[in-house]
């Protein structure tokens, strides 16, 4: 009984550390000169990856957007939908770059964030390109025009580069919310409700 | 008798004496000399034919055009259907050196012919190079044009001359196994580069379904006597033969000829001799010769009996497989199950067709869905292919010849070997083909690729690869395969002017390369230039992570970088090696 416990335990953690590294919602915030014309660029670049997706969410600035740009040959192949709103990078039809260019006059910061939660496993990389021209010649924020990278490797984990990321609030309760329940587990168990251990399909 | 008629006798016989030395003079050597190479390294074989019985004929060598060295009277082969042929081996000669010899009948003073030639390299010797070339056959002048071009080709530089040292050529050397065609395709007076390229370059080789005479040689035999462990004569016959198999050592390499017109089906003396040869060489590289090639881009039919010999490929490591046949330039093979789709096919060997030496130009079928499946490049073209060995690296250049007629012999470009503008005779690259003998460690080695951005300014896709060494520690250079790409690098300029396909074909490369028909893989992809590569390896790019080794634990991080103009998808595999 208690070794089946312990599996039970591990077992548990386990789902809540992919859970924290699969599911993840991280928000960006990037300051910025104001009234400063720029372009941003979006690209989400799948390298041995299957079909998946990126969302970005809740975009945010104090500047003015300006022209969104959704066709050749300013971009390669156009995300859906538009910003202030969601923005859907999905690779299942061309497995290549899915991208976004945004015109926008700067104020004092620019936030958004995005959604890792339906992208399969593989090498995907989403970044932000940040130039003076929409050519992307004239870098702005960083020397290389890169103001974002995140890797997302073929563990699933997902390191970012030029950034900040943190946890959006939902990602901290449901990984409080699966701890709080192990706990409630272990003392449920000492109380004596067995039977809960017993379920073959939290062992398996 | 007046005086006119006198002058006039006196006309006729000055007119039949000049007839006389004229005949005398050019009958006395009907084939001029050439060379075969039977082994050992210090042997040449010179062979030429006179017009009668002549027992006065001499050969003399040198390592200079004295030829003070050594010299022998030459009579006549005794071999039956040989008539005024003569077969001279130069013995006791030095490995790796050149020497020039000259053949003569001494009871005339009338030189036959001169040459020159380098012995084959010692036998611990690591590096090499030749030529290959087939299919030649009835088109002399075409034949004439391309042994021109290889010939100035090697006259590039005292590196390139190496090449010159031996060819080895896959078949259909003539037309039909007859005297005529010999005597009409291959040693035609009038075709003094033939006559030139063979006098000073050995060809070894195999013979082709037009040397072929059911099952049997007769003329083929007597002008190309390589040393066939067990060619038996036909039943009633004093010079037919089958089983025309052999194989020969070069330096580092093992060649070993296939005749596919004797039985080497599973279980025959052949197939049973090829599994004792492959068994029993101590060479590191093993190349594997026949005609009809068992996977080809057409037009004539793939060999599917050969087929039966890709396992052999695969279990005695045959390095790669030289075939003609299909008269142009073609490179067929499959990296995994799934490209071979149930196909009997050994998997990562290149299976070249090199079929562009003289007959008339085929057509390529790049579709893959039909007939000729695996076909990864492919181009109709007069061509020929160099091979460079050095130690653990095999270095194989596929060349178009340009301009090539079949109807007159053509001048070299004013720029050889690049074209000059004119109906001149140039050379440019197919592709390039490179194999290394590496060590596979990536059973030890985690690779992870990463990061890939598209850059705005350099329109490239950057990324990187992290390499961790789960193993023992591994020392010297470590080099990272991407298998599932076509090597673009390697692949030369599209300049086709043999293509009858409207429009021409401008692409050398098939429809999802390596697959088979009704394959669902999609191949090797054709997106992708690795611009940063270091190098390649049976047609994908390479790039050298580490020169320095890898120790056990440790990891390092490999930039790469794509041009991938279509913004198609990253895809790969990759394979470690170590050096």
């Amino acid at each position: 009984m208690k070794f089946q416990a312990i599996k039970l335990l591990v077992a548990s953690m386990l789902v809540l550390a992919a859970s924290s590294a699969f599911a993840t919602t991280v928000h960006e915030t990037f300051y910025t000169a104001p009234g400063t014309n720029a372009y941003l660029y979006f690209d989400y670049v799948p390298a041995n990856g299957g079909a998946s997706s990126v969302k970005v969410e809740n975009f945010s600035t104090d500047g003015i957007l300006g022209s969104a740009f959704t066709s050749a040959p300013d971009v390669i192949n156009a995300a859906s939908g538009a910003l202030p709103g969601t923005l859907t990078f999905n690779n299942s039809a061309t497995f290549g770059i899915t991208d976004y260019l945004q015109g926008i006059t700067f104020g004092k910061s620019f936030s958004f964030d995005v959604d890792y939660s339906d992208f399969t496993a593989g090498s995907s990389t989403f970044s932000l390109w940040v130039s003076s021209d929409k050519a992307g010649l004239n870098p702005l924020l960083t020397d290389s025009g890169l103001a974002l990278v995140t890797d997302l490797n073929g563990d699933n984990s997902i390191s970012a580069a030029n950034s900040a990321p943190v946890p959006e609030p939902s990602s901290v309760f449901l990984m409080l919310f699966g701890l709080a329940g192990v706990i409630g587990y272990r003392v449920h168990k000492q109380k004596g409700l067995a039977a809960l251990v017993e379920a073959p399909a939290l062992v398996a | 008798m007046n005086r006119k008629t006198k002058k006039s006798l006196q006309s006729l016989g000055l007119a039949a004496a000049f007839s006389l030395l004229g005949t005398t003079a050019f009958a006395g050597v009907l084939k001029k000399p050439y060379l075969i190479y039977e082994m050992p390294n210090t042997t040449m074989t010179v062979l030429w034919q006179d017009t009668a019985v002549e027992t006065t004929n001499t050969i003399s060598w040198g390592t200079d055009t004295s030829y003070g060295l050594g010299s022998a009277t030459v009579p006549e082969e005794t071999r039956p259907g040989t008539v005024n042929q003569h077969k001279y081996q130069i013995a006791g000669l030095t490995p790796n050196t050149k020497y020039y010899y000259q053949v003569a009948d001494s009871s005339s003073g009338l030189v036959y012919g001169t040459g020159s030639f380098i012995t084959a390299p010692e036998e611990n010797a690591t590096s090499v190079k030749f030529i290959g070339q087939g299919d030649s056959r009835s088109q002399p002048f075409a034949l004439n044009n391309l042994m021109k071009s290889i010939k100035a080709f090697s006259a590039q530089s005292p590196e390139f001359a190496e090449y010159q040292r031996l060819t080895i050529a896959n078949g259909d050397w003539v037309s039909t196994d007859g005297e005529s065609y010999w005597t009409n395709e291959w040693f035609v007076p009038a075709m003094t580069d033939i006559a030139a390229y063979t006098a000073s370059t050995p060809m070894d080789g195999v013979k082709g379904n037009h040397d072929n005479s059911s099952g049997y040689s007769t003329t083929f035999t007597k002008y190309w006597p390589f040393p066939y462990p067990n060619a038996t004569l036909k039943a009633g016959s004093a010079a037919t033969y089958n089983n025309l198999y052999w194989s020969m050592d070069y330096g580092p390499v093992h060649v070993t000829y296939v005749d596919e017109y004797s039985s080497y089906a599973p279980g025959s003396p052949q197939y049973n001799w090829l599994i004792s040869d492959l068994t029993n060489t101590t060479k590191p590289w093993k190349i594997l010769v026949y005609h009809e090639p068992s996977y080809s881009s057409g037009k004539d039919a793939d060999n599917v009996a050969a087929r039966a010999l890709e396992p052999l490929v695969t279990q005695y490591n045959v390095d790669l497989i030289f075939a003609g046949h299909s008269h142009n330039y073609a490179r067929t093979g499959a990296y995994s199950a799934a490209q071979a789709n149930g196909d009997q096919i050994a998997l990562n060997v290149p299976h070249f067709t090199s079929g562009g030496g003289g007959a008339p130009i085929y057509q390529p079928d790049y579709s893959n869905t039909g007939n000729f499946p695996h076909v990864i490049t492919a181009w109709p073209a007069y061509q020929f292919m160099t091979f460079d060995v050095n130690g653990k690296n095999l270095t194989m250049n596929a060349y178009q010849i340009n301009n090539v007629s079949s109807t007159a012999i053509r001048p070299l470009s004013s720029s050889f070997p690049a074209a000059d503008g004119g109906q001149t005779l140039s050379v440019s690259l197919i592709e390039q083909v490179a194999l290394h003998h590496f060590t596979n460690v990536a059973s030890q080695i985690t690779a992870t690729p990463g990061n890939f951005v598209y850059n705005r300014a350099t329109k490239l896709y950057t990324g990187n690869l992290t390499l961790t060494n789960n193993g023992p520690a591994l020392s010297g250079k470590i080099d990272v395969v991407l298998d599932g790409l076509v090597n673009l690098q390697g692949i030369g300029s599209a300049d086709n002017e043999y293509s009858t396909a409207s429009p021409k074909v401008t692409s050398k490369i098939a429809n999802k390369p390596g697959t088979g028909k009704g394959s669902s893989d999609p191949g090797l992809a054709t997106n992708l230039t690795l611009t940063n590569a270091t190098g390649s390896n049976n047609g994908e790019p390479m790039i050298q992570a580490s020169s320095t080794g890898l120790a056990k634990g440790a990891s390092l991080s490999v930039a790469l970088s794509f041009s991938n103009p279509t913004n198609g998808e990253i895809k790969f595999n990759p394979v470690t090696y170590q050096e």
